[in-house]
């Protein structure tokens, strides 16, 4: 804020006074009495009064600035003022007429017009900077007045937590960061603007577009983000795909040039390549027709009179087969005469039953026999004894001292002894034995045998020859091979000479092979011949003209022998064609999506491309510069967020340093302070006047530095350094001077020392 | 003995959009090509060789330039020759060599050299034979003197001059291999008396004089006649040649009209921004010359704020000129921030931690100024 100027037509003891003021310094020199507090007052009042008195708050107000009463003549009964700032750019005039009721008035004359309602000039007054601190800022430390300067200075130095303090600690906590004209959020706010619109969709780590989106498929940028790297990304990759399609556009262009050329080259060259592909098809053809003409004319005879005499072999070598086999079957069919006459009915069961009857037989003699007698015969004298078996009859050796069988021993005209096992009938035992002995001997008189053994070869002699007859009858059979036996023999005619010599004969005229597959096959090669030519004189005629076809063809191909070697060999000359054609289409095509370009050159994009890569790289480094100023703000609001006063207690001890090396003040910032003189602690009751002064002095520039940071505060001094020496004056003059390099001062003085001190003077 | 008035790479037809004089330095460009015709038959040439890239390239090039360009050959005295360079190579199909011809056909005095053939001219010192390998496509791996080599020996008793267009091997970059590139000894090889070629930009050989002829060459190239952007580093030139039967003898002309420079220029407060800056330029012809000037450092706060003024008057005059003060910086110093903010306050500290990083430090101080000046 800058007061430009303050005027009155009346306040207190002044009239139509107007005092100008410029920025930074400003002495105003005036004798005593000449006004100088009244227009401090005066200036205080206009900012903070309100037009409207109130009895009972403005009382001292009015009392104070009121006309008094006049040695003569009629007293004023309106008090006004007039001042003129400046603030944030824009220029203002604050009018005041203090009074009650209607005769109060305030205008605010702004660049848009003039404003009276109260609550919207205070408003406005409350956004500016100046104002927004508040009174009790400006009570305190904007404008010294002689009844703040104790309560401040104990505020400054009270052990306790003071109000001043509290205030300035919440205000500072705001302000310390404000810059005058940002604050610290405005600031980070600004900055992450910076940041957001440059890093629009941009991914950093991976150093191009968001989700790689890149000119194919781009990200929209809006005119808020229109200076963002993305955008000097798209404008580089944009050149860089024209001249990639400028020089894919070249590449395309020779290429298309070439396949032209190769497509003219083999077009011209085509029609011939396709006549004679066509000819020598068709020679190819007619040549292998024409080899089957010649073969089958070369073996058409031949295979007929083969025919014929394989017909007559075959039919002579049937003929001898069919008697061959006739001759064999009659064999047969004595020999199966013969076997069935010797063979005998014996059945397998009668052989059984010779082995059963042998076996009863034996086992009844077994049951007469199975004796172990020992007996000794003594006879008298004159007597002969013989012995015979029970079982069969037979005559026994009396000599053997044992006789294992029934027995009969007869001593002559003595008796007859029958020995016998105790436990047999031997009588029914004989009679069963007689009985199925003489049932053995018919069974084996029937047929010859002498007993079951000799029945059982009798047998398999019989199923022998029966088999063999069966055998007989098989071969027959298959010799017949189903055919009619009559038929075979019908067919069997006399031979002149032997069977095996046809054969030989008919195999070698086969070539080995199989005479009916031989002939089967010339019969089916000569039908072929028929079916496909007629007759032998047609296939001839054929040849004939085949051959003479063969020779135009060739000599149609030898006429088309000037075609270059690298088509020779080419095997499909339509395909080759076909391909040569698409290529050349398809880079025609080609050249067409990029025609776009074809009037630009790579040299002259590469030049524009080199300005954009600057342009790019040149964004990404604001960033990186963004980003790491705002990081170092970061770090500063981290340092300055826990201990608000922590600046004014710098700036303060700074400001005391340089008025006075004797005093310093500790703990500002903190629950308390102290100040110290010559090292002693010293209380606000026992300080010096020109101390007192020090300090306020030094305390009120570093409040305001730290309000105002930028500059644009006001500090209204009316002579602050009365109580200073000479030495302390100086070097108050000369931080105050550095101070109004910042802020503006308006310095009130009845003392014109200060003109050298400070450099300037207005005498008002 | 004949002389020939050699020039190439003339990029008629450049459009630099990004150059706000763009029409200026096309006028320039083309003014240039007239003044060397002008110089050619001053000097009596039989000849004027284009050895290639007449035209900046074979698409859009405007009519009436061709036609400014056929008027400006046509004031030649003697036979311009045009070979095809690699940017305006010749094909059947190509416009601007079909309008450049039906434009030349009428003017009698313009050779197109698009065949691979010799090429015969009467002069007052006998025969002249011309061998010329154009270009027939941008790129290209192998160059165009095949043609010339299959030939053998050269018939004829008078001058043969060969012709091409593409880079020379040791002297021109081409690392991708794919501007018709030429050596030395193929050159020499080929029993021409004199090589006249185009596609580098700088002079070879570079030790021509202006005033004296120099012999002891045969192979020439004369670079661009105007330097044409801030990467070529030749100010433009053409050979005047005069051939003889073995040997040749050439001397330089000085064609550039215009001229591109960046500078890098370092700002100090200890000096006026206009000083430092002005000592850069003062030598440069103000109206031929595109000035890029990249401003570094730090400048007084008075010499900062009106910096802006400070440009434009020390541009004028220029054809073009512009300045990137992206890292020229207000100098902040302790005793300014002293001065302008309290020093307990979050400006001057912030100001302070930042002292080490000036751009930074003047970032912010602009962004405080302007968030208080809005207020």
């Amino acid at each position: 804020m800058i007061i430009k100027s303050v005027e009155s037509r009346q306040f207190a003891g002044l009239r139509d006074v107007k005092l100008n003021f410029g920025g930074g310094l400003n002495v105003e020199y005036g004798k005593n009495e000449a006004g100088k507090s009244t227009v401090i007052n005066l200036l205080y009042s206009l900012l903070f009064r309100e037009a409207a008195l109130d009895d009972r708050r403005d009382k001292d107000f009015r009392a104070a600035y009121f006309p008094a009463e006049r040695k003569s003549g009629e007293k004023g009964d309106y008090i006004d003022g007039r001042v003129e700032f400046s603030s944030g750019g824009r220029d203002y005039a604050l009018y005041k007429r203090w009074g009650k009721g209607a005769s109060a008035r305030c205008e605010l004359e702004t660049e848009g017009g003039i404003i009276s309602d109260p609550a919207k000039i205070a408003e406005i007054l409350s956004g500016e900077g100046c104002l927004k601190y508040g009174r009790g800022i400006f009570d305190g430390v904007v404008f010294e007045s002689q009844k703040n300067r104790e309560r401040v200075l104990k505020d400054i130095l009270d052990p306790k937590k003071s109000d001043l303090k509290t205030d300035l600690s919440e205000t500072l906590s705001r302000a310390i960061d404000e810059t005058g004209g940002i604050s610290a959020e405005k600031l980070k706010e600004k900055i992450n603007e910076k940041i957001a619109g440059l890093a629009f969709r941009w991914d950093e780590d991976r150093d191009r577009p968001e989700k790689n989106r890149g000119i194919d498929d781009p990200w929209a940028i809006s005119a808020k983000n229109g200076d963002c790297v993305l955008k000097a990304y798209y404008e580089l990759s944009a050149l860089v795909s024209q001249r990639d399609d400028v020089i894919r556009y070249e590449r395309a262009e020779e290429r298309e040039a070439a396949a032209k050329e190769a497509f003219d080259r083999f077009a011209r060259v085509y029609p011939a390549l396709q006549r004679r592909g066509a000819a020598a098809e068709k020679a190819e053809a007619l040549k292998e027709k024409l080899e089957a003409y010649k073969r089958a004319l070369k073996n058409w005879s031949p295979a007929e009179k083969k025919l014929s005499k394989a017909t007559e072999l075959k039919a002579e070598l049937d003929s001898a087969r069919a008697k061959e086999i006739c001759l064999k079957i009659a064999e047969y069919r004595k020999n199966r005469e013969e076997l069935l006459k010797s063979a005998s009915d014996i059945g397998d069961d009668e052989i059984k039953q010779a082995k059963r009857l042998e076996k009863s037989v034996a086992a009844l003699k077994g049951r007469l026999s199975g004796m172990n007698v020992s007996a000794e015969l003594r006879l008298a004298e004159g007597y002969t004894a013989s012995a015979v078996s029970a079982v069969d009859g037979r005559k026994l050796d009396l000599s053997s001292e044992t006789l294992n069988e029934a027995a009969v021993i007869s001593v002559d005209g003595v008796m007859k002894l029958l020995l016998s096992p105790a436990d047999v009938d031997i009588r029914s035992v004989k009679a069963e034995l007689k009985r199925l002995s003489l049932e053995l001997s018919e069974l084996l008189k029937k047929y010859g045998a002498a007993d079951s053994d000799s029945l059982s070869e009798i047998y398999v002699k019989s199923r022998d020859a029966k088999r063999g007859a069966e055998a007989a009858l098989s071969a027959e059979k298959a010799l017949l091979s189903g055919l009619d036996y009559e038929e075979i023999e019908r067919a069997a005619k006399p031979q002149s000479r032997r069977k095996d010599e046809i054969e030989r004969e008919l195999y070698d005229l086969c070539g080995g092979r199989n005479p009916d597959q031989f002939i089967g096959s010339l019969k089916s090669g000569l039908e072929g011949y028929a079916q496909s030519y007629g007759t032998a004189e047609e296939l001839k005629n054929l040849c004939e003209k085949a051959e003479k076809e063969l020779e135009r063809l060739e000599s149609e191909l030898a006429g088309l022998k000037d075609i270059p070697s690298e088509y020779e060999k080419i095997p499909d000359p339509e395909a080759e064609y076909n391909r040569l054609n698409r290529e050349f289409s398809a880079l025609s095509d080609e050249l067409r999506a990029l025609a776009y370009v074809k009037d630009r050159s790579s040299e002259e994009l590469g030049e524009e491309i080199e300005r954009k890569s600057a342009a790019f790289s040149a964004k990404k480094e604001e960033l990186r510069r963004w980003r790491h100023i705002s990081a170092v703000l970061e770090a500063e609001l981290e340092k300055s967020g826990g201990k608000p006063l922590a600046g004014i207690e710098k700036s303060f001890g700074k400001n005391l340093s340089i008025l006075s090396e004797q005093a310093e003040v500790v703990g500002f910032s903190g629950e308390s302070s102290k100040l110290y003189s010559r090292g002693s602690e010293m209380s606000a009751e026992i300080l010096s006047e020109g101390t007192k002064d020090t300090v306020l002095l030094a305390f009120r520039l570093a409040v305001i530095d730290s309000l105002y940071p930028e500059g644009g505060g006001l500090c209204v001094l009316d002579d602050p350094f009365t109580e200073m020496d000479k030495e302390r004056c100086e070097r108050a003059c000369a931080l105050l001077k550095e101070f109004s390099k910042r802020h503006q001062v308006i310095f009130f003085t009845c003392d014109e020392k200060y003109e050298k001190l400070l450099g300037k003077i207005e005498r008002v | 003995m004949p002389k020939i008035f050699l020039t190439a790479d003339n990029h008629l037809g450049r459009r630099y959009d990004s150059h706000p004089a763009r029409e200026k330095i096309a006028e320039a460009r083309l003014f240039a090509l007239k003044d060397m015709i002008s110089a050619a038959n001053g000097e009596g040439c039989r000849f004027f060789a284009i050895c290639g890239d007449l035209f900046d390239r074979v698409e859009g090039i405007p009519k009436k330039l061709i036609k400014d360009v056929c008027a400006a050959l046509s004031d030649f005295s003697g036979t311009v020759l045009v070979l095809p360079g690699n940017h305006d190579y010749y094909g059947e199909g190509i416009k601007l060599w079909k309008d450049f011809e039906d434009e030349a056909a009428p003017l009698g005095n313009i050779v197109l050299l698009k065949d691979c053939k010799e090429y015969r001219f009467d002069s007052e010192d006998g025969e002249i034979a011309v061998y010329p390998a154009c270009c027939r496509s941008k790129h290209s791996r192998e160059n165009a003197l095949g043609w010339i080599k299959s030939l053998g020996g050269l018939s004829g008793e008078g001058i043969k001059i060969g012709m091409a267009h593409g880079a020379i091997e040791g002297v021109s970059p081409d690392g991708e291999e794919k501007y018709f590139k030429m050596t030395l000894r193929e050159l020499e090889d080929i029993p021409v008396d004199l090589w006249l070629l185009g596609h580098t930009h700088i002079p070879y050989p570079e030790s021509l004089s202006e005033d004296t002829y120099t012999s002891g060459h045969k192979i020439f190239n004369a670079g661009t006649h105007v330097q044409t952007d801030l990467g070529c580093s030749t100010e433009g030139f053409g050979f005047i040649i005069k051939a003889e039967k073995g040997e040749a003898a050439a001397k330089k002309y000085r064609s550039g009209n215009l001229f591109f420079k960046r500078l890098y220029i370092e700002s100090s407060p200890e000096k006026s921004l206009y000083d430092v800056i002005f000592d850069e330029i003062k030598d440069f012809e103000r109206e031929k010359s595109s000035i890029e000037i990249k401003l570094r450092g730090s400048a007084s706060r008075e010499d900062y704020s009106s910096r802006g003024e400070i440009y434009d008057r020390i541009s004028e005059g220029f054809m073009e000129f512009s300045v990137d003060d992206g890292e020229l910086y207000e100098q902040l110093t302790e005793r300014f921030i002293k001065d302008s903010f309290a020093e307990t306050s979050l400006p001057a500290r912030l100001l302070t931690a930042l002292l080490d990083e000036p751009a930074e430090a003047q970032m912010l101080y602009e962004l405080i100024k302007e968030s208080g000046d809005a207020r």
